[in-house]
């Protein structure tokens, strides 16, 4: 699967790229994963504090659900029962209302937009299997980089490059921090994510969980923060 | 035939394990709740105390060795047939101390049924963690259209009024509800100082980790209209002016609570505020929990 062509390789990569820019229509922009409260409450107020906390959410919070999720689920996409359970999965596996709109919202935005543009017969049954349950983000992406063959590892490299990107994005507005401090956070973060890629796609299910209680407050305490630029 | 001396064995074989085991059925005939089914095996014990009028039927769990360590393992069922109203509580905070090298973590699952228009409440006492402690733990709920449960359980990692800390050891504490078949909420605490910088004390001490935090605590009601209780449970709990740590949010069909406080005895106070509002918002009941939780 990962004996890429030279234009296997690059249509791959193309579709990657599309799918994670933070162009891809899914409403990326408007969601903080609770970065907004932590600014708020001065936790988060430099790029260093900034780096911490977008660690914490990809090594032992919601970003860590979604890549183990992810790992798991693209290794049994072709196997509808198998992965219909890791879909329920993930759907559930949220610990504030608003992480989970954050994630469904942007299942349902990414597997319509994706259905029209990159049409594949595997995303079409899955929709329908799912009927109105809600479908997270990452499984929707898990779905599609395995149905158009993408390579597993850098698809979910890209996938956690994606939500640091986001929340680096959301905390230069907040804190605020100059373009150039984002991008220092972006870099810094990046041997991170290969860390943590790694990491993910080795880690069973039955040792899935978080370990950032205080990070999962700052999403609960953002449902009642007077003034919100976010939706999570 | 032995082959070599018992005190010649690996740590792992020569100490006896505990297996323990309950299950605890109530059913419900002409509106009156009664016990339909008891199976207990040490060191797994029941009691069921009187209860105040207007209360729902008390179980109470009692873990006869007095603590838990690696390889240990208890299970738990309890069922509520439908219509039935029953709550299970523990008589004390349950005790896991410090595993042998090699040894498999201490294993408790617990699993409730509710059936349809039943009631449940699983209000468990805390678990507290010594240094070493290995704990792999498991609720599962499962819950027809229209049940109502209010679960809560914490762990306290270390008892910091008795100078103790849980520097080492392992937790994967974990919650899964399903409504009429379907999951509605999975969750789980994992906690693997193997695998962060060697040490339980680094992950909790790390950026948004358990800053000065001891003892954690999941409260979780799940039923028809539970997110419409958001608002009030916040009310009264602004009202409450606990010092601890006590946010509430919803999901569909559930409100979550989460507190997180200095130690284990600032917490007990808290979840008992926290879980008496619930009750009362959620059933009417008493504000009161049972007498086990004040002894």
């Amino acid at each position: 699967m990962s004996k890429d062509n030279s234009n296997a390789g690059f249509t791959g990569m193309t579709k990657l790229l599309a799918w994670t820019s933070p162009s891809y229509p899914t409403g990326a922009f408007s969601y903080s994963h609770g970065l907004e409260w932590a600014v708020e409450a001065g936790d988060v107020r430099d790029v260093a504090t900034l780096i911490d906390y977008i660690d914490a959410v990809l090594a032992r919070g919601g970003g860590w659900i979604d890549a183990v999720l992810f790992a798991r689920a693209y290794e049994c996409a072709h196997d509808a029962t198998a992965f219909d359970e890791i879909a329920d999965l993930a759907a559930a596996f949220r610990g504030s209302a608003e992480t989970a709109l954050e994630s469904h919202q942007q299942g349902a935005a990414f597997l319509a937009v994706t259905r029209k543009a990159w049409p594949h017969a595997q995303l079409d049954a899955f929709t329908e299997r799912r009927g109105d349950a809600p479908v997270a983000h990452s499984i929707a992406m898990a779905l599609a980089c395995a149905a158009h063959d993408i390579p597993r590892e850098p698809a979910l490299s890209a996938w956690l490059h994606a939500v640091a990107a986001n929340l680096v994005s959301a905390g230069v507005r907040l804190v605020p921090l100059g373009q150039t401090d984002g991008q220092i956070a972006t870099a810094r973060l990046a041997s991170r994510i290969a860390a943590i890629a790694a990491e993910a796609l080795d880690m069973p299910l039955d040792e899935l969980g978080t370990a950032a209680p205080l990070l999962e407050l700052c999403s609960i305490r953002h449902e009642t923060q007077y003034t919100r630029l976010f939706r999570s | 035939m032995l082959l070599a001396e018992p005190a010649l064995l690996p740590s792992v074989s020569a100490h006896q394990r505990v297996n323990g085991a309950t299950r605890i059925e109530f059913s419900a005939t002409g509106g009156k709740t009664r016990l339909a089914d008891l199976y207990q095996r040490a060191p797994c014990r029941v009691l069921f105390p009187d209860i105040d009028p207007g209360e729902p039927v008390q179980a109470v769990l009692l873990t006869t060795s007095g603590g838990l360590t690696g390889g240990d393992r208890l299970r738990v069922d309890f069922a509520a047939h439908a219509g039935a109203r029953a709550t299970l509580t523990s008589q004390a905070a349950e005790k896991i101390y410090r595993a042998l090298p090699g040894d498999e973590p201490a294993r408790i699952d617990v699993c409730i049924t509710a059936g349809v228009g039943a009631h449940v409440e699983y209000l468990a006492q805390e678990t507290i963690l010594f240094d070493g402690a290995r704990l792999r733990r498991q609720l599962d709920a499962n819950l027809a259209p229209g049940a109502c449960l209010l679960a809560t359980e914490s762990l306290v990692l270390g008892r910091r009024a008795m100078g103790e800390s849980l520097r080492s050891g392992f937790i994967h504490d974990a919650w899964r509800i399903r409504r009429g078949g379907r999951l509605i909420f999975a969750d789980a605490l994992h906690l693997d100082g193997l695998h962060f910088d060697g040490s339980l004390a680094a992950l909790r001490a790390a950026p948004f980790g358990f800053g000065a935090t001891t003892a954690y605590a999941t409260l979780i009601y799940a039923a028809d209209d539970a997110p419409a209780l958001l608002t009030p449970v916040r009310t009264r709990l602004d009202e409450a002016e606990v010092s601890t740590i006590v946010h509430a949010t919803t999901r569909e069909h559930l409100l979550i609570l989460r507190l997180l406080a200095d130690d284990a005895a600032e917490l007990r106070q808290a979840l008992i505020r926290a879980a008496g509002i619930v009750r009362s918002l959620a059933a009417g009941l008493s504000e009161r929990l049972p007498q086990v939780w004040y002894c």
